[in-house]
């Protein structure tokens, strides 16, 4: 479903990732994982057409994205779960969901809000609440459920559960596996490796902007030792 | 004499004044909302707004208020084009530099201003010039009620716009946080150009009606397009609300200082309290503390 | 630093000689120059080394073209006594000012200049009695009374060395400024206002001197303005007029002494030549400041340290 080839990114003349390759299959849920600093973000960032690539192609179902503005991208149904929970502080939760559906049709919209209430069921209760006030997991719910609202058919996730209690973070893995089981494709981008790992199939371990270790997740999990090593940069 | 009559009037003058400044004000505000710059060839598209309506009213003999929207939509096209060339290649620059870029502009078309209008007064014909409304003892002249109409239907409108439809979310939502906005699928570049349009329009709109009460010039922007910037800084750079209501302060205050001292340092002495309050309290009187 | 002392040497040489060669109104306009060029490397001063970007200076050198005008025509003063007491008494109104204005810092300083320069601007036009209102005043020119050579009139050439005289002057004082210590602290709170307090830098002290220093310079270009034009009118001191002195020292470079001199004359040279486009030339002009803002932000002095750096690195 998604095919990065070759991918480098520069901001202004610091290059933060050097040709880097990675694949997701239709359905799969593939976790990226590094440290700080690896290029994670970029990478996300340079899939929904935030950053342009310098060098190397993506493609989306086939589809060049390399010159695609970043709304066209949202249209085609890639979702981008942002670092760092970025809700609309002085919108609504309606609000912040109903922009969520800004590039599909009014009825379709309608359906959606419906599937996502049924997901986060405490957002239903929180309708009318400014984004604000939220505390920090249901922010976390508030911009997963807005990406939602696109109907993506694929869902980049940068962090989802940063900073939250141990107990939410567990409810996450469990939407996460649920919205994996109704069929979506996900991309996750995780500090976090047990995480990450105990939710996806399929993982990448990128250090200094490179891909140093990918597989399968149980494959990973036995490479522990080399996972470390890449953390600590060693 | 202070009496209540006399100084009601002068809040009734006051306000009616003040609500072309938020016509002007209202546009500026949005493009700050989300261009984060102050656009200063505002006044200049507020100038050749009114001088497209006297072309559409007076020289081909339409009807003030087609005119006044047609003015509008070619206002509208050229503050979209001075987006397009000025204030988006300076995206990311020091905020003065967008300052100076737009006194530059405004510089530039008010002197085209010169050429094409000439130093004729111009005016743009209303039949509501010469008619006087009284109520409760005070009056006021009726274009200038109408100027007031329009100018709180626009308002009320735009906020209507913002709060209940998707362009309007959208707006908010790129003023808030522009990468967030583009994650949703939201053209943020679109939405620059929209704002901006709209700020040409209301602009157009303002300065046909002020042209109508009193005449049009190339260089009738520059004051208005002053006071309308230290409004926007004024109700906090950015909101709607802080825009209107100090909109009509310095409307009033203007007023009434043009009674009490004397007219022609009415504006000395505005901006005299308005840079005192502005340096006891920078982020506006409205703006909230960051 | 014998080659530096050479082309200064070089430049003095030419600046003693160009009136025996140019045409009058060539030494005319160089005079202005001149003026323009005390006045924009105060504001360098300010906005350049300091990074507080004034929307206001246009209304400073009025207050010292109107000072040194009032002081001669009213008080009798001499133009030396009045130009002096002019700019210190701009100086003081910097000082002033600053107490509160200073407050404000980034846009919000540019911001309060503005509205400042527009309060000044309408004070010139309006107080009639005062200031002349929109007609101004007219000045009497100077004159000199030396010992042993009697009085002397003061004429085009008298002018030009004269204000040569102040511009080296100037700029040499200024650089003894910037090298010094109160340069580096300015430049400090340029970069950061925060770090360079918590380093120990009196930054309200500071910010205040180097506002006082720029409104004296231009207060000293106002008075000189005002009597060598023989004329003062508030239109040469509005807000265009500010935003003329930032193209000024943007078009020379940002915090660089020379800055101020490439950019007066780029731009003296190019309001004379753009005299033959008739009444389109305050368009042009207009958009040759959007232009620079866009395209030539970084100046001529940037532009030369850019081919310097390059022929040295090859």
């Amino acid at each position: 479903m998604l095919e990065i080839k070759n991918l480098s990114v520069k901001y202004d003349d610091v290059e933060v990732l050097h040709g880097v390759s990675l694949e997701v299959g239709d359905k799969e849920v593939v976790a990226l994982i590094g440290p700080n600093g690896a290029g994670k973000t970029t990478l996300l960032r340079s899939v929904s057409g935030l950053v342009k690539a310098s060098c190397g192609e993506t493609f989306f179902m086939g589809r060049n994205l390399n010159l695609v503005s970043s709304d066209e991208i949202v249209r085609q149904g890639i979702s981008h779960v942002p670092e760092g929970r970025r809700v609309f502080y002085n919108m609504s939760v309606m609000e912040n969901l109903l922009l969520g559906g800004y590039v599909r049709d009014k009825k379709e919209r309608k359906q959606t809000l419906e599937y996502v209430f049924e997901m986060f069921p405490r957002l239903a209760e929180r309708k009318q609440q400014r984004g604000g006030t939220l505390s920090g997991g249901e922010q976390s719910m508030l911009v997963v459920g807005r990406a939602l609202m696109n109907r993506p058919k694929l869902l980049l996730m940068d962090e989802p559960c940063l900073g939250l209690a141990p107990i939410i973070v567990n409810m996450f893995a469990e939407s996460i596996n649920k919205m994996a089981r109704q069929g979506l494709t996900i991309l996750l981008v995780e500090q976090n490796a047990r995480f990450a790992l105990s939710t996806a199939t399929r993982g990448y371990v990128l250090t200094n902007g490179k891909i140093v270790a990918q597989g399968e997740t149980e494959e990973l999990m036995g490479k522990e030792e080399e996972i470390r090593k890449a953390y600590l940069g060693a | 004499m202070f009496t209540f009559e006399i100084i009601s009037q002068q809040v009734l003058n006051g306000l009616l004044t003040g609500t072309s400044y938020i016509l002007i004000a209202l546009g500026l505000t949005l493009i700050f909302g989300i261009y984060r710059m102050i656009n200063m060839a505002h006044g200049a598209v507020y100038m050749w707004g009114a001088y497209f309506c006297h072309v559409f009213a007076d020289t081909i003999g339409l009807n003030t208020y087609l005119a006044m929207a047609i003015a509008m939509v070619l206002a509208g096209l050229l503050s979209v084009g001075i987006e397009r060339t000025v204030f988006r290649p300076l995206k990311g620059c020091p905020d003065w530099v967008a300052l100076v870029a737009g006194l530059g502009l405004y510089y530039a078309l008010e002197n085209f201003g010169w050429i094409v209008l000439g130093p004729r007064e111009l005016h743009i014909h209303a039949l509501a010039t010469q008619e006087v409304v009284r109520f409760w003892g005070l009056y006021a002249n009726l274009q200038k009620v109408i100027l007031a109409g329009i100018c709180m239907a626009t308002l009320v409108g735009t906020i209507l716009v913002l709060k209940k439809t998707d362009m309007g979310r959208a707006m908010r939502a790129a003023s808030a946080d522009p990468e967030a906005a583009k994650l949703v699928g939201i053209n943020t570049e679109r939405m620059s150009m929209l704002v901006f349009f709209l700020g040409g329009a209301f602009a157009a709109a303002a300065g046909s009606l002020v042209g109508s009460l009193t005449s049009v010039a190339p260089g009738m922007g520059f004051r208005p397009m002053i006071i309308a910037f230290v409004i926007v800084v004024f109700g906090g750079m950015g909101s709607i609300m802080g825009t209107v209501v100090a909109g009509l302060l310095v409307g009033v205050l203007q007023n009434i200082l043009a009674y009490a001292v004397t007219p022609k340092f009415a504006y000395c002495f505005t901006m005299l309290s308005l840079l005192t309050i502005f340096i006891i309290r920078p982020t506006g009187i409205f703006g909230e503390d960051k | 630093m014998t080659r530096e002392k050479l082309v200064i040497g070089a430049v003095l040489l030419a600046y003693a000689l160009i009136p025996a060669f140019a045409p009058e109104n060539i030494v005319h306009l160089m005079t202005i120059t001149g003026i323009w060029i005390i006045i924009a490397s105060g504001l360098n001063l300010l906005t350049g080394y300091m990074g507080y970007v004034s929307f206001g200076h246009a209304g400073f050198v009025g207050i010292g073209a109107y000072t040194s005008a009032l002081l001669t025509l009213k008080f009798g003063m001499s133009f030396w006594a009045g130009a002096l007491v002019a700019s210190l008494f701009t100086a003081l109104f910097g000082l002033l000012l600053g107490v509160a204005i200073l407050r404000l810092s980034g846009i919000y300083f540019s911001i309060g200049t503005l509205i400042l320069g527009e309060i000044l601007y309408s004070i010139y036009y309006n107080w009639s009695p005062v200031t002349g209102g929109f007609m101004g005043l007219n000045v009497p020119p100077p004159e000199l009374a030396l010992p042993f050579m009697g009085n002397i009139s003061f004429e085009l050439m008298q002018w030009y060395y004269f204000v040569y005289l102040l511009v080296f002057l100037v700029v040499g004082g200024l650089k003894l400024l910037i090298d010094s210590h109160f340069g580096k602290e300015i430049i400090a709170i340029r970069e950061n206002e925060s770090l360079s307090q918590s380093l120990g830098v009196n930054i309200n002290q500071r910010k205040s001197q180097c506002l006082a220093i720029s409104c004296f310079l231009a207060g000293m270009g106002g008075a000189l303005f005002g009597a060598f034009m023989g004329h003062v009118d508030p239109d040469s001191f509005s807000i265009a007029g500010s935003t003329e002195f930032i193209t000024i020292i943007i078009i020379g470079g940002l915090a660089s002494l020379m800055g101020p001199f490439f950019g007066a004359y780029v731009l003296i040279t190019l309001s004379l030549y753009l005299e033959v486009l008739g009444k389109w030339r305050m368009v042009v002009y207009g958009l040759i400041i959007v232009f620079v803002m866009i395209y030539a932000r970084s100046g001529i002095v940037g532009f030369l340290e850019t081919i310097f750096k390059r022929e040295f690195r090859k």
